[in-house]
């Protein structure tokens, strides 16, 4: 079931969300999200537990074999329908001194300048 | 006990063989925390007897101070809860080594699986350890059956929890070494190429972190953070670079062991601090 409520929406929460309400259809995997969060490596898991917890996000492992990718599989993010209205709306809501610093993040914060 | 020709485990096979020791050092943890309760229980209930003492030569059953009674019946309560503790976890060091025993194949079976890495060392290790639970956990079995029947002192009590840690310990080094081996083994059958270049420290980081989080979920983030590693290494990321990327995951991972077991419940409107 989804949470209305969502996460508490801190910082890093917000910019993992930015990226991801900005391209609502594509899938992530962490370390890419990480990284187009702005955020350091290592630190996003705890936030797609959340979101995931919260029935604001899916995932799912990669189709591809492992063999011939040459890779491990990945594990891929993506907002679910209502996940993407939820979280369009939080992020609406949130008005904090952060935003002129997310502003200013630009692209790496998923806000088109 | 003559080995058969050995072949190179699987990845499937040495996960089997990992998960049967994450299982087994499960079970340590539990009766290792079972006697920590015990410990604390019988603590308390010996201050108890001493304040009692302090208090007077009472006679319990004839001369019971009321102002006292809530404290003995604490302190019965309390020696209750100590011996179920002490059942329980005698009752589970049993199971473990149920297990041991009930696998004889179990030596051999993990031997194997770290031999492929560890030629020269891994049968010996292994059976080393296996041998040392099985003495601790008969040792320990043995010491917390005198305290259960009454015949209980604080150094047996003392023994049964050094036993019951040493159990949990060597098991988890067991379980580490044996994950570790499986994350190259996916290294390896993901990509000749990129195996080499993944940080086997950085590996092993992610390993000892990972046991924080809650047992069910940690396949999933094992693979998950080993595919991460994967990754950076075709980044061409250094090792230094890949070390300091399991070193912020193993920080984070209380955190992460947090999220996994709360509920979400915070209002979205919380301003950022």
């Amino acid at each position: 079931m989804v949470d209305a409520k969502g996460p508490k929406m801190t910082l890093p929460t917000q910019r993992v969300l930015r990226v991801m309400v900005a391209e609502s259809t594509k899938e992530f995997y962490g370390l890419e999200l990480g990284q187009l969060a702005g955020l350091a490596s290592g630190t996003i898991h705890p936030i797609l537990a959340r979101l995931e917890r919260c029935g604001w996000m899916e995932s799912r492992w990669e189709d591809q074999d492992p063999h011939q990718v040459g890779r491990p599989r990945r594990r891929y993010y993506q907002l679910t329908p209502d996940g993407v209205t939820y979280a369009t709306r939080a992020l609406q809501r949130v008005r904090t001194p952060a935003a002129p610093l997310l502003h200013r993040l630009g692209p790496a914060a998923g806000i088109a300048r | 006990m003559t080995a058969p020709p050995r072949t190179p485990r699987t990845v499937t096979e040495l996960h089997q063989v990992a998960e049967h020791v994450a299982a087994i050092a499960a079970k340590s943890g539990a009766v290792a925390e079972a006697v920590d309760r015990a410990r604390f229980q019988l603590q308390a209930t010996d201050q108890l007897a001493i304040a009692a003492a302090l208090h007077g030569d009472l006679d319990l059953d004839l001369d019971l101070d009321p102002t006292l009674a809530p404290g003995f019946d604490r302190a019965r309560y309390l020696s209750g809860e100590l011996e179920r503790n002490l059942r329980r976890a005698v009752k589970r060091a049993r199971s473990i080594d149920h297990a041991l025993q009930l696998d004889a194949a179990f030596d051999d079976e993990v031997a194997n699986a770290l031999e492929d890495a560890e030629p020269e060392r891994a049968r010996d290790l292994v059976r080393l350890v296996c041998v040392v639970v099985r003495l601790a956990v008969r040792w320990f079995a043995l010491q917390a059956r005198f305290v259960v029947r009454g015949a209980a002192t604080d150094f047996s009590l003392d023994d049964a929890h050094r036993s019951a840690w040493g159990v949990r310990d060597a098991l988890s080094i067991l379980e580490v070494r044996v994950w570790a081996l499986l994350a190259e083994a996916q290294g390896r059958a993901a990509g000749a190429g990129s195996a080499s270049v993944v940080e086997l420290a950085a590996q092993r980081v992610l390993e000892v972190a990972l046991s924080i989080v809650p047992v069910s979920k940690r396949p999933r983030y094992r693979e998950e953070f080993i595919g991460e590693l994967h990754a950076l290494a075709a980044a061409q990321a250094s090792g230094r670079a890949q070390l300091a990327y399991a070193c912020v995951v193993a920080w984070r991972m209380w955190s992460l062991q947090r999220a996994l077991r709360s509920t979400a419940s915070a209002p979205s409107q919380e301003r950022v601090r």
